[in-house]
C-alpha cells in the first residue's frame, strides 16, 4: 500500500485529537485557573501531550487568552528568546518538552514567565510545574483510536479482533501509541492491511477466514 | 457556499515546464476579504508532513461570486510519486478568507504521464500517457 492510500498516514493520525478521561475541558480549565494558568502536563512517550498542550492551545484562545505554542524537540532544539521575551500578561506559554531544556535554560524561562499570563510545560516524568493533568493510555484507548482510523469504522464482528490488536501493539510498545501507530502503519505499508491480518500472529487462521474476506472489502472501500 | 477550481480541458496531467491553466469560480453568502488560488506539493505518509507553496494568484476584496482564470507555470519537480513511506502530491487549492473554506483539486506532475510508483514496474500504472 502506498504511503497516501495508508490508514495510518500522519496527516490522518493528527485528526484524532485528545480525549481526556476522568475529566472535562470546563474542570481542566478550572484547575488551570487555580494554578493560575502556571502548570505542567506529564505523561510518557506516545502519551499525548503535545496533542493536549496543541488542544490546550485552541481552549485558551477562546478564554480570550493569546496562546504560544513552542515545541521543543530534537526537530527545534532552539529557544527563541527573543520572541519569548515579547510575551506580556495575555499571553501563555505552552512549552512542550520542558524537561529537555538545560535547567540554566529553564530557571532563565520561570524568570521570564513572571510576566507571561501562563505557563504550561509539557515533561515526562519531572513535575516542574504544580501537575495539570499526567497523560495516560490504555489497550481501550487504542483501540478506540484504531475504531475512528482504520477502513471499516470498526464494525462489530471485528471488535474483538481490533481489541486484541490493540492488546498486543500496546503491550509491545509499553503502552506509547505513537510508535504502536507507526507499527501499524508498517504493516499496512507492507500489505498486512486489514485488521485481521494485522491480529493474524495471535490467532488460528481457521478463526480469520470469514472475518478476513469482510475486512478486506471494508478496506478496499475506505482506500 | 460553492469555490470551484476548474482545469482547462479537463487535463490534470503536466509535464514539467508545462503551464497549468484553468478557472476558479467562488460564489459565498459573505463578501470574503480575500481569495488565492495556490500551486502546491504536499507530502502524505509517516513522520511529518512538508508543504511547498510554489505559485499563487491573489484577489484583496473580491465580490461574494465571480470567477477568474489562472495560469501557473509547473517547476521542474519534484514529480507526483508514491511511495511505502511518502506520496508527493500534486494540488491546487482555492482558499477563501481565513483559510477555513477551501476547494482541491489534484494533479499530477509527471515526465510520461504516470506517477513516480517505487518498487512496481511501470506497467502496472495504469494512466494513460499524457494527451
Amino acid at each position: 500500500m502506498n504511503a497516501h492510500e495508508n490508514p495510518l498516514r500522519s496527516d490522518r493520525v493528527l485528526t484524532v485529537r485528545y480525549r481526556l478521561q476522568d475529566a472535562n475541558w470546563d474542570a481542566l480549565l478550572n484547575r488551570l485557573t487555580d494554578l493560575r494558568y502556571r502548570a505542567a502536563i506529564l505523561g510518557y512517550e506516545g502519551s499525548g501531550k503535545t496533542t493536549l498542550l496543541e488542544d490546550m492551545a485552541s481552549h485558551l484562545a477562546l478564554r480570550g487568552l493569546r496562546p504560544t505554542l513552542i515545541l521543543h524537540n530534537a526537530q527545534c532544539p532552539q529557544v527563541n528568546w527573543r520572541a519569548l521575551a515579547q510575551l506580556g500578561p495575555r499571553d501563555v506559554l505552552l512549552l512542550d518538552g520542558a524537561d529537555l531544556l538545560p535547567l540554566p535554560q529553564w530557571w532563565r524561562l520561570r524568570w521570564l514567565g513572571r510576566r507571561f499570563g501562563g505557563m504550561i510545560v509539557t515533561s515526562h516524568t519531572r513535575a516542574m510545574l504544580p501537575v495539570l493533568l499526567t497523560c495516560q493510555t490504555s489497550p481501550k484507548l487504542l483501540s478506540d483510536l484504531l475504531g475512528e482510523l482504520l477502513p471499516g469504522e470498526s464494525p462489530d464482528h471485528l471488535a474483538d479482533h481490533m481489541a486484541t490488536l490493540a492488546n498486543d501493539l500496546f503491550t509491545r510498545h509499553n503502552g506509547n501509541l505513537r510508535d504502536a501507530l507507526r507499527e501499524l502503519y508498517d504493516r499496512y505499508a507492507g500489505g498486512q492491511g486489514d485488521v485481521i491480518s494485522a491480529c493474524r500472529p495471535r490467532m488460528p487462521l481457521s478463526a480469520a477466514v470469514s472475518g478476513c474476506d469482510r475486512a478486506t472489502s471494508a478496506g478496499s472501500a475506505g482506500a | 457556499m460553492d469555490l470551484r477550481i476548474e482545469l482547462a480541458d479537463h487535463r490534470d496531467v503536466f509535464r514539467p515546464g508545462e503551464t497549468v491553466r484553468g478557472t476558479f469560480s467562488w460564489s459565498l453568502s459573505d463578501r470574503p476579504a480575500e481569495l488565492e488560488v495556490r500551486l502546491f506539493w504536499y507530502t502524505q505518509g509517516k513522520g511529518t508532513q512538508d508543504m511547498t507553496i510554489v505559485n499563487t494568484r491573489h484577489i484583496d476584496a473580491p465580490r461574494m461570486a465571480g470567477r477568474e482564470t489562472f495560469a501557473f507555470e509547473l517547476p521542474q519537480g519534484p514529480y507526483t510519486m508514491h511511495g511505502k513511506l511518502i506520496s508527493i502530491l500534486w494540488a491546487l487549492e482555492l482558499v477563501a478568507g481565513g483559510a477555513t473554506d477551501a476547494a482541491r483539486t489534484p494533479l499530477i506532475l509527471s515526465l510520461d504521464g504516470r506517477p513516480v510508483v517505487l518498487g512496481e514496474p511501470s506497467s502496472t500504472n495504469t494512466r494513460g500517457p499524457i494527451p
